[in-house]
């Protein structure tokens, strides 16, 4: 125990002696004119205002502390906090809104939350974006029960709120969404999305493009696309390669920086307008998630990924094995200037050999961007590529790859950290790496980080995530199982590793 | 015993161990920043945090200090391991350090832990607050916190057709 820890050495009180000298009632019409924030800032000057101040704390700081005390409320009083005053109205709305629209595309963000009560808020979040989902929920039932007056509301009201909503188009129109409802609402409250998901049916991408295009001018500010194609029962897509020919006049989008075209396919028409799109949009995007076979493309040379996606920081690429070494050489080339790189493969069922990938492969594409890459999540399964097994080959392989500087988290599976040479890679090539989060579907292999600090001198911990829990969605499915921290000479009274059960 | 000056937004100066200091993530960071730019290693930082007053540190700092022997605890707690943020719980300490608080009070340690990265204190003080929310109507939380709806025209009705909007389903 100590005892000298705390001692007030000296306290200056800058009380408000002003020329001329006011009288407390005079501070205090002042202060009504002044914003939460500014009150805040008046009361943490000195120990006077802070008490003129105390009984009207709570009022002011309400906005403030709601956002850090959502994630702790139930979710239906949560609403009600929403009621209470403009201010917490905002504060509610921007704080959901962030969770939402965040600007990442990698679905295991909140690896690196560290609190329940974020995940809490995600959680909310995700619930309501089904509600604003207009594939699924009816969008006249929406304006009816929602928006009964919109024809005169003012159109600086945000309907939307999250900023983000699902539209659908197919060829028969769609029955949740009446054509002329949404004509009617989004020229005038359409500036305050900011993230959209269009499911396009892949078929009939000619008769809808026109609608998309118009659509697209009636959102300004979007910060966020997805593409998502959807086929009528019964239907495919045509699998000739479609060659992006016809150009199509897309409205400027100077917000766009995140881009998601995960399912879109490089065949049929659809293709063609997502290549538009990319010709449009491509030099302002900051992030972009595609398919393997969408990267392997053959006329999406090595140049024209160069030139398409001159500022992409974090790429994503997920889907099945097929395509995946091909778009992996593309990577191992390109020059882009990523910090943020996701390789995410859907397992198939079956022979497990199926769902593996060549190690080299995968660490040729990510030694690519060893100057600016901080983040590295690969989900595949790594395999010794089968020229190593010669002794030659395996020293020359170690030789090629540069220290990555900067890569601070990984992200991976247990089968990986089984594998010597993702093992030798950790151990040689990232040194500076702060972060090693394991997925794993049995959590009785949580041992298997250990070994990992004795080599990362600068490793701080090593989170093991469970993917074995019985909701699986984007939430539910990560949970930390145990965070081994290293021993760190100050800061812990503890030694050895912080364990809990 | 290596020390570090903690200075209020109103001025008060706290020296502090710096082991004590460290628990809160904030002052980890400035005290680290301090050492590298800094060539004399014996040299003491000060710290200087703008937005806490002297009372508000003080009551975070002796938080820290009763709790300066804690396990520093995973911030992720697996639910399935039945250990959430709930179950660490309140220790009586913190309940009596809490109990004569003003709501106000309350709040400005909620910015201040917040700010300083203090988990522990952020979590007792939130579930305080949250106690006066959960399961009030509108009116009671204006009346709990002294608000007044400063909504005009239907901006409040527009506002509940939404709130039922999310919540049913």
């Amino acid at each position: 125990m100590e005892n000298l820890d705390i001692k007030t050495s000296k306290i200056s009180l800058k009380s408000p002696t002003t020329t001329p000298m006011l009288p407390p009632e005079l501070w205090n019409q002042m202060f009504q004119y002044l914003s939460p924030e500014d009150l805040f800032s008046v009361s943490s000057t000195c120990p006077a205002w802070n008490e003129l101040l105390e009984d009207k704390k709570t009022t002011y700081l309400f906005a403030f502390v709601l956002p850090l005390v959502m994630g702790h409320v139930e979710r239906k009083t949560l609403f009600y906090c929403r009621s209470v005053t403009k201010a917490s109205k905002l504060g509610f709305e921007k704080t959901l809104q962030s969770f939402c629209n965040s600007d990442d595309v990698n679905p295991f963000r909140h690896h690196h939350e560290d609190s329940i009560s974020q995940r809490c808020l995600r959680d909310v979040a995700c619930k309501l974006k089904r509600h604003y989902d207009f594939s699924h929920v009816n969008f006249k039932e929406f304006l009816q029960k929602v928006f009964p007056n919109f024809s005169t509301t003012s159109s600086e009201f945000n309907p939307f709120l999250l900023r983000h909503i699902v539209l659908a188009s197919s060829r028969s129109g769609d029955v949740y969404l009446p054509g002329h409802h949404l004509l009617s609402i989004l020229p005038k409250f359409g500036h305050h999305l900011v993230s959209l998901d269009l499911i396009i049916d892949a078929n009939s991408i000619d008769m809808l493009i026109s609608r998309i295009v118009s659509q697209l001018s009636l959102v300004p500010n979007l910060k966020r696309l997805a593409i998502i194609p959807s086929v009528l029962q019964g239907e495919t897509i045509p699998i000739h390669l479609a060659r992006p020919t016809t150009s199509y006049n897309f409205p400027k989008l100077v917000n766009l920086v995140h881009f998601n075209v995960e399912d879109v396919q490089p065949t049929g028409n659809l293709y063609c307008v997502v290549f538009t799109m990319l010709e449009t949009y491509g030099h302002q995007l900051t992030s972009f998630a595609c398919s393997p076979t969408f990267l392997a493309a053959s006329f999406l040379t090595v140049n024209k990924l160069n030139t398409l996606f001159p500022n992409i920081k974090k790429f994503q690429l997920s889907g099945v094995r097929l395509d995946f070494s091909q778009a992996l050489s593309k990577l191992s080339e390109v020059s882009w200037p990523l910090v943020h790189l996701h390789l995410q493969m859907s397992y198939l069922t079956g022979w497990k050999e199926v769902n593996m990938l060549d190690a080299q492969k995968v660490f040729s594409a990510v030694n690519n961007f060893h100057k600016n890459l901080m983040h590295l999540h690969v989900n595949c399964m790594l395999l010794p590529s089968r020229a190593n097994s010669n002794v030659n080959n395996k020293t020359e392989t170690v030789e090629i790859y540069k220290p990555m500087s900067k890569l601070k988290i990984i992200i991976t599976n247990a089968h990986n950290m089984e594998r010597g040479i993702f093992c030798k890679f950790l151990k040689e090539n990232c040194q500076y790496l702060h972060q090693l989060h394991i997925e794993t579907w049995d959590i009785k292999e949580r041992d298997k980080g250990r070994w990992v600090f004795e080599h990362m001198r600068n490793l701080e911990k090593v989170v093991l995530w469970n993917l074995n829990v019985s909701s699986f969605n984007e939430l539910g499915r990560t949970h930390t199982v145990r965070r081994c921290t290293r021993p760190n000479s100050e800061v812990m009274a503890d030694s050895g590793i912080t364990e809990r059960k | 015993m290596a020390l570090v000056r903690v200075i209020s937004s109103d001025g008060a100066a706290f020296l502090v161990s710096q082991r004590l200091a460290k628990r809160s993530g904030k002052l980890k960071t400035e005290i680290e920043t301090f050492r590298k730019s800094s060539d004399n290693s014996e040299a003491q930082p000060e710290i200087r945090i703008v937005t806490i007053r002297a009372e508000i540190l003080r009551l975070v700092l002796q938080w820290l200090q009763q709790h300066q022997n804690d396990p520093v605890l995973p911030a992720n707690q697996n639910e399935q391991d039945g250990r959430g943020d709930a179950e660490m719980g309140q220790s009586q300490w913190d309940r009596d350090f809490l109990a004569p608080m003003d709501l106000g009070i309350v709040m400005e340690l909620i910015l201040a832990a917040n700010h300083l990265e203090v988990k522990g204190l952020l979590d007792i003080t939130c579930k305080l607050v949250e106690s006066k929310i959960t399961g009030r109507t509108v009116d009671e939380i204006r009346t709990a916190f002294k608000l007044k709806s400063d909504f005009k025209g239907n901006e409040e009705e527009q506002t509940r057709l939404e709130n039922r909007w999310c919540v049913e389903n």
